[in-house]
């Protein structure tokens, strides 16, 4: 009995020294806002971002109190932490230049600052137009309204400014970060068949651009099947005999992220060709799985018409040469 | 006084909207730096004295020898080589920063492997950089595809001693002559790029050169016979790029261009026929290759902005063009005159693009976009003779144009109820134009609907359904082909489609916990079509959790699965359809990993990752009766683990395990030999069945 005791009452110390513990945590890291409706400190910034009230000191005035804190000291690893780069926040409005003017936030941690990543009361443009009032350019022109954009993801969901190698710039983390939430594509990667993106040789933004573009799907080039001759250019012809499907759209034969089908393809030959000839002879058969023959083993249709991303022979009407 | 406001009801209502519209501009937009209120500023004290500022040599080198399992080189794609034994590497993550600003980056990812990369760049961020890369990708198929052919000389040759036959069991030498080959296809990509800034203007321009080399399976076809070679790849894209953009307070406009230049080093795939000739002498056959080939693209951009709204203006054209000589008719007797001594083929294409995004009030926010794209194949229309195969004359064809005009307006609406709630909509419209195919034009309407539910400060849920319905002109056959389609036939690209898609998404994330999970389905109706693809089901679920148990110790693990089932039909008699086939795909992907740092005073890391990914594939024909085709499968067990030591201040030690445990079938080549098949000489299995290991040993040094 006193065994029990003794094992419940050092269960219960544990739970209250990591109950204090958790408490003490929360004490340190509490602010005066954080009890504050997220629209109140939401209006409560916008107040202060129209009134101005910058420091007297800049980034001096701020790291008074954080410069304690590695996180925000490892700014100074990055460009924008460095006042020598040109455009750098730092080399403008400092600290000030991000997170807003400080205003009352220094007298005890008053006022809010702006501040950013999933647990922020501000929303995510609001955010997010904090990085695009210096990165509009080309690159990132078409993010308003893209599909990021409408989704609510901040800069930093993917991002980090306060260090001197953001991890995004990294193949593996790259790809990390993007199948987080595309998790179809995700699971296309594991397949048979897919470009090598799995082992990080290729990565999304290979053909995808995150931040918002002109085309379909966010792609790099404006169409399907240029983003496809960007690395496959000896499909791009023109060629005499082109495959009306192949012009048209790449993907109406294979899915880029991967497929349990060889060759990324949504599915697999003679069915796949069968699901648009039916001319009068052997397109028309059933081609039963029983036996190896011509039409089911091997390359299939392509034993003979191999050459089904067009051919440029002319006599290669039937795509055999 | 003030003067009393009388408006009648409906200019009331403008004047709010107006007022509303007004009001909601005098809100703060955003936090933009061109936004900030500097009347009140005085940087006279801002002197940065806390500041730190790094400068000189930071980062590390390493030195890495692998010893990497190659009996099967399909494993070099996980681990980045197909060599049998060890392999050599470096590692570099090294950065140097003045104080003037100019920084210089280097970093090096595996380099000594066929997927190696490596890159420098220096310059002073914000004003010039220059950028010069290596990259290796490579792609392994398979180093058992059995032949007895030979390439020498720029031709596929038979052993001197090959006796040919009329159906590959009687081809006596097979056996004897056959050589296991290596079907890969490695790139090597090379850029080089410069980049300045301006105060008002950006402008870059790149230089890439990328050399490919391997084999592919090719199919060589005389008649009704066939053979598989490895076919040579040699070939190289050099493309040069250059953007010219200036900026305003709202504006943004500039051009890009780029010119690509496809070279293949292969000419023409040339030869020996391994059957004895079904009849005629065609001991030899030819076949054309991809063709050498330019293009170049120019376009312009312009963006103008303003209290929320944003315009975008695109204009692009690009040109495609090949001139490649042509191969004769045939190479067995004398070539019929050919029209001409090659295609000239050039094909423009013109793009362009307005889309206007912008928040009509705080909770609304409205996209519009119209889209038009024209592809014009201007290459000169002729009159081929056609010597089928190598081996008969069977008249004279004439190449198609395949232009299409696609047209494209989207407009999609945001409303946000609450902080916590938003709905997003989106209907789009899609007009095609298409020349010489089976229907003239094709539409496509869409709907989608979104609801995102905030539902706490840690659990986030959305649910999107999307409808389309496509459809089109009269279907009628093409009659450019050799022999007259099923008129019943809807071909799967061009056919009336009805498509739904559903999608539930949740993410709950507390502190140190989060999960997600993914619902997902799609269906597909051919609903006018009778020989083709009649239906596709494809539904799935995905489920991750992260965990991270403290400061030091990540845990992961996800769970996906999805289906594919797909049914078409055909028509064995010319009629109504009296065949039907049946496919089932379907696919696991489950996963686990940890990682442990600072472990042993700070100097040990350790991570391991486990991946099961298996996919299998059922298909069966029935027509009266029911005939299942073979296996269709792959199954993969991979581990990656590392353990990364500190040593000393200066040397590390890591230590990389790669595991992989790989089986595949598939019913074209599983458990066939080369001549299985009476006229189609074949590689043999092409199946995978092996597990094999990587073990990598890095020391690297830090600066």
């Amino acid at each position: 009995m006193m065994k029990m005791e003794s094992i419940w009452i050092r269960g219960l110390a544990v739970a209250s020294l990591l109950m204090a513990s958790t408490v003490i945590t929360l004490a340190v890291n509490a602010t005066p806002w954080d009890d504050m409706p997220a629209k109140e400190v939401e209006s409560l910034l916008d107040k202060k971002f129209a009134e101005g009230q910058y420091s007297p000191k800049g980034a001096d005035s701020c790291l008074m109190c954080h410069r304690k804190s590695q996180a925000v000291m490892d700014l100074f690893d990055g460009v924008h932490g460095d006042a020598n780069v040109k455009g750098s926040p730092m080399a403008d409005l400092q600290c000030e230049a991000c997170h807003g003017p400080m205003g009352k936030h220094n007298r005890g941690g008053k006022e809010p600052m702006i501040t950013f990543g999933q647990g922020s009361p501000v929303p995510t443009d609001k955010q997010n137009s904090v990085c695009m009032s210096c990165h509009n350019d080309d690159q990132r022109m078409a993010w308003k309204g893209n599909h990021h954009d409408n989704a609510d993801v901040a800069c930093s969901d993917c991002h980090s400014v306060h260090t001197g190698h953001d991890p995004i710039s990294d193949r593996a983390k790259e790809v990390e970060v993007c199948t987080a939430c595309h998790t179809q594509q995700k699971a296309d990667l594991h397949k048979r068949s897919s470009h090598p993106i799995k082992w990080d040789q290729m990565v999304c933004s290979d053909c995808h651009n995150p931040h918002g573009s002109l085309s379909e799907s966010n792609l790099k080039q404006m169409s399907v099947n240029e983003n496809c001759y960007a690395c496959h250019a000896e499909k791009r012809g023109p060629k005499l005999w082109e495959h009306a499907p192949v012009t048209d759209n790449c993907a109406n034969c294979h899915n880029p992220h991967g497929s349990v089908n060889e060759a990324m393809l949504i599915a697999k030959p003679p069915q796949l060709c069968q699901q648009c000839h039916a001319s009068d002879g052997h397109a028309s058969n059933a081609v039963f799985g029983n036996t190896p023959n011509a039409f089911n083993a091997g390359q299939s249709c392509m034993n003979c018409h191999n050459q089904v991303h067009g051919s440029n022979h002319p006599s290669g009407k039937l795509l055999q040469r | 006084m003030k003067k009393p406001i009388t408006v009648t009801k409906l200019p009331l209502c403008l004047s709010a909207l107006a007022l509303a519209i007004a009001s909601t501009m005098s809100y703060a937009d955003g936090y933009g730096i061109q936004s900030a209120n500097r009347d009140k500023l005085k940087l006279d004290a801002w002197e940065c004295k806390r500041c730190t500022h790094t400068t000189g040599t930071k980062g590390d080198i390493g030195l890495g020898v692998a010893q990497n399992d190659g009996d099967d080189t399909h494993f070099g794609n996980t681990s980045g080589t197909d060599k049998d034994g060890t392999v050599v590497y470096v590692n570099a993550n090294v950065n140097h920063k003045t104080n003037s600003g100019y920084r210089t980056d280097v970093d090096a990812d595996r380099l000594g492997l066929d997927n190696g990369s490596a890159s420098i760049t220096t310059g002073r961020p914000g004003q010039y950089e220059i950028f010069a890369a290596y990259r290796g990708i490579a792609r392994y198929d398979s180093n058992q595809a059995l032949s007895p052919y030979q390439y020498q000389a720029d031709q596929y040759q038979l052993p001197t001693q090959w006796q040919t036959g009329a159906t590959t069991s009687q081809m006596s030498e097979l056996s004897a002559s056959l050589n296991a080959n290596e079907l890969a296809i490695k790139r090597d990509r090379y850029n080089l790029e410069g980049k300045y800034q301006g105060t008002f203007y950006k402008a870059e321009i790149g230089y890439q050169h990328e050399q490919r080399e391997g084999k592919r399976a090719f199919s060589a076809n005389l008649l009704t016979n066939s053979a598989m070679l490895a076919q040579q790849v040699d070939d190289s894209t050099d493309e040069v790029s250059a953007k010219l953009y200036f900026k305003g307070d709202n504006w943004l406009a500039g051009i890009n261009a780029q010119l690509s230049e496809y070279k293949n080093d292969q000419q023409a795939v040339n030869w020996q026929s391994a059957f004895t000739p079904t009849f005629g002498a065609a001991y030899y056959g030819q076949s054309a290759v991809a063709p050498d080939n330019k293009a170049y693209r120019i376009a312009g951009h312009s963006q103008f902005s303003a209290d929320g709204q944003q315009v975008i203006m695109h204009l692009g054209f690009t040109r495609m063009t090949q001139d490649q000589n042509y191969l004769p008719a045939t190479i067995n007797g004398p070539s019929p005159m050919l029209p001409a001594e090659d295609l000239t083929g050039q094909v423009d294409m013109i793009e362009m693009k307005l889309n206007y995004s912008g928040r009509v009030t705080r909770e609304f926010s409205l996209r519009a976009s119209y889209d038009y794209r024209d592809r014009d194949n201007k290459s000169e229309l002729n009159a081929y003779p056609q010597v089928v195969t190598d081996s008969y004359y069977s008249g004279t064809a004439t190449n198609l144009e395949y232009d299409r005009t696609k047209q494209q307006a989207k407009l999609g609406a945001k409303y946000r109820f609450t902080r916590a709630t938003n709905l997003d909509v989106g209907y789009a419209y899609e007009h095609n134009n298409y020349s010489d195919l089976d229907r003239e034009t094709l539409k496509e309407s869409s709907l989608f609907a979104r609801f995102n539910y905030r539902i706490s400060s840690t659990w986030h849920l959305w649910l999107k359904a999307e409808a389309a319905e496509r459809t089109g002109s009269d279907y009628l056959a093409v009659t450019t082909t050799a022999s007259q389609s099923n008129p019943l036939m809807r071909k799967s690209y061009l056919a009336d489609r009805e498509r739904q898609r559903y999608g539930l998404y949740t993410s709950y994330s507390q502190g140190a916990f989060s999960v997600t999970a993914n619902l997902h389905k799609q269906q597909d109706d051919y609903n006018d079509t009778l020989i083709g693809l009649t239906d596709i089901n494809t539904q799935g679920y995905d489920l991750s959790i992260q965990y991270a148990v403290n400061a030091d110790l990540h845990l992961n693990a996800y769970l996906n699965q999805d289906w594919r089932d797909s049914e078409q039909a055909g028509s064995s008699n010319f009629a109504g359809p009296n065949w039907f086939t049946n496919s089932e795909d379907n696919s696991t992907l489950v996963g686990a990993g940890i990682g442990y740092q600072n472990l042993m005073d700070k100097k040990l890391k350790l991570g391991l990752d486990y991946t099961y990914s298996d996919g299998q594939s059922d298909t069966e024909v029935s027509q009266g009766f029911s005939s299942p085709y073979g296996s269709y499968y792959s199954t993969q067990h991979n581990v990656n683990a590392f353990a990364d030591y500190q040593m000393s201040e200066t040397i590390g030690l890591r230590f990389d395990w790669i595991f992989e445990q790989y089986q595949d079938a598939d019913w074209a080549n599983s458990g066939l030999s080369v001549d299985s098949i009476p006229n189609v000489l074949t590689f043999g299995s092409l199946s995978h069945d092996y597990s094999a290991h990587y073990f990598g040993l890095t020391l690297s040094y830090k600066l």
